[in-house]
């Protein structure tokens, strides 16, 4: 029978780069890369150095699974309380018969440290495994808007000069009706003054922590700072970027979105730069809606941008963005769970704040 | 804690339902639709409905039902 052992590198030990084990498949190598560790210890929720950073599951001395775990917080009511969150689940195929994905799923659900867990942005796969678990399954249907024809013949198969003659074609139909959309949006905003900055106002606070609902996790300026000078995976189009949207000079809300750079091999797209809306408020809905937010984002991300990705509950929203060539594509899943069981009422999806940019989502 | 009330539980697992007899002596990998997602259902099901915290190595180690079903009324 096989030898399995589950343990945890911590923080500590991986700052002092204590650990040593046997990774072929480049495992633990997956958490040591230089944006990632950027990215874990400059967390404003790091707090204690002692706790777990990374999972692994070795399998007779081999590490063959991992997951990574950070600390965010969440508000439920009034009450602001740590919360486990995590990333990169994975189990190397040559594995998968031994179900370690197990052990790595419950290690931090069974840890009495962690009262609140909070997990996002999965496969297919990784969300049958927190379903499994018993953890709350949020999903938001997620939408998205082509903004190069090349892509949606790329997902149906054309490549070569085939490809490049439709793309001809069907950017002759696209494009100016993007035109038309992205101008219409210029005139809606006209009374916008609308600024990209480096620097997240610690005035969103107000608007990200006091929006209605009853249980979100903390977004505020301090977190959303540290999401915005950080993502895990270098490549010159990657991109986070912030806008802030003032009427006559005074914050109305804000928006973020993430540029990134991927191949879809199972779609047979190449150099696709997808741009997500990851997060966004607004303190005069009437005045600045999240259709208004996905407009503008269309409006304001790069020229490069082959789909823009949106993900919304809010039906209102879902029906309004078809008009602006916006179509259903999918969901993003979202998953909690309350190990306090004192939280009845986190089970409702429509009393949580939720956003695309949840847990590490904008990381990735 | 009864055996049949646990095989009961058990069977809710799995998405369709077995075709087989299942019995305490059944080899539950052997159950058409036996995966680690059913694996992590049912150590989330016991922990919930025996307040019983099974490890993966006692689900690895444990071949039947019944083993199963031992296992978890040791700890309870």
């Amino acid at each position: 029978m096989a030898d399995i052992v589950t343990t945890s590198v911590s923080y500590k030990e991986c700052k002092n780069n204590i650990f040593r084990g046997y990774d072929p498949f480049g495992i633990y190598a997956y958490t040591q890369t230089e944006e990632r560790l950027k990215a874990f210890f400059s967390n404003p929720n790091l707090e204690d150095y002692d706790s777990p950073m990374v999972n692994l599951s070795i399998v007779d001395g081999v590490i063959a699974g991992r997951s990574m775990a950070f600390s965010t917080k969440v508000k439920f009511y009034d009450t602001i309380l740590p919360c486990t969150t995590g990333s990169s689940l994975e189990v190397n195929n040559g594995y998968r018969q031994f179900d370690i994905g197990v052990d790595l799923v419950l290690k931090p659900v069974r840890d009495k440290n962690n009262k609140q867990l909070l997990y996002a942005d999965f496969s297919k796969e990784g969300i049958g495994m927190y379903r499994a678990a018993r953890f709350n399954v949020f999903q938001l249907p997620v939408m998205m808007q082509a903004r190069k024809i090349d892509v949606l013949l790329q997902i149906i198969g054309l490549n070569g000069w085939l490809l490049r003659f439709l793309s001809f074609l069907g950017s002759l139909i696209l494009n100016p009706l993007l035109f038309f959309i992205d101008k219409r949006t210029s005139r809606k905003a006209k009374k916008l003054i609308i600024e990209e900055t480096k620097i997240v106002p610690d005035w969103v606070d107000d608007i990200t922590l006091n929006d209605g609902h009853d249980f979100m996790e903390v977004h505020d300026h301090k977190w959303l700072q540290w999401c915005l000078d950080n993502m895990f995976h270098y490549h010159p189009d990657n991109k986070n970027r912030f806008f802030i949207v003032k009427r006559e000079e005074k914050p109305l809300g804000f928006f973020m979105i993430k540029e990134r750079h991927t191949d879809i091999e199972t779609r047979n797209i190449k150099d696709l730069v997808m741009t997500t809306v990851v997060e966004w408020g607004s303190n005069d809905l009437e005045a600045f809606d999240e259709v208004l937010v996905n407009r503008l984002s269309s409006l304001y991300c790069s020229k490069k941008t082959g789909i823009l990705r949106v993900a919304t509950d809010d039906s209102t929203t879902l029906y309004k963005c078809k008009r602006y060539l916006f179509f259903r594509h999918g969901f993003h899943y979202i998953v909690h769970k309350d190990n306090t069981k004192q939280y009845k009422g986190s089970k409702d999806q429509s009393l949580w704040r939720l956003r695309f940019g949840y847990s590490d989502s904008i990381f990735n | 804690m009864e055996i049949k009330q646990f095989i009961e539980n058990f069977i809710e697992l799995f998405d369709d339902e077995p075709t087989c007899e299942v019995t305490s002596e059944t080899v539950f990998r052997d159950i058409d639709g036996w995966c680690s997602i059913v694996a992590l259902s049912f150590m989330s099901m016991v922990d919930e409905e025996y307040d019983v915290q099974l490890t993966a190595d006692e689900m690895r180690k444990a071949n039947t039902i019944g083993d199963l079903f031992n296992t978890v009324s040791s700890k309870v």
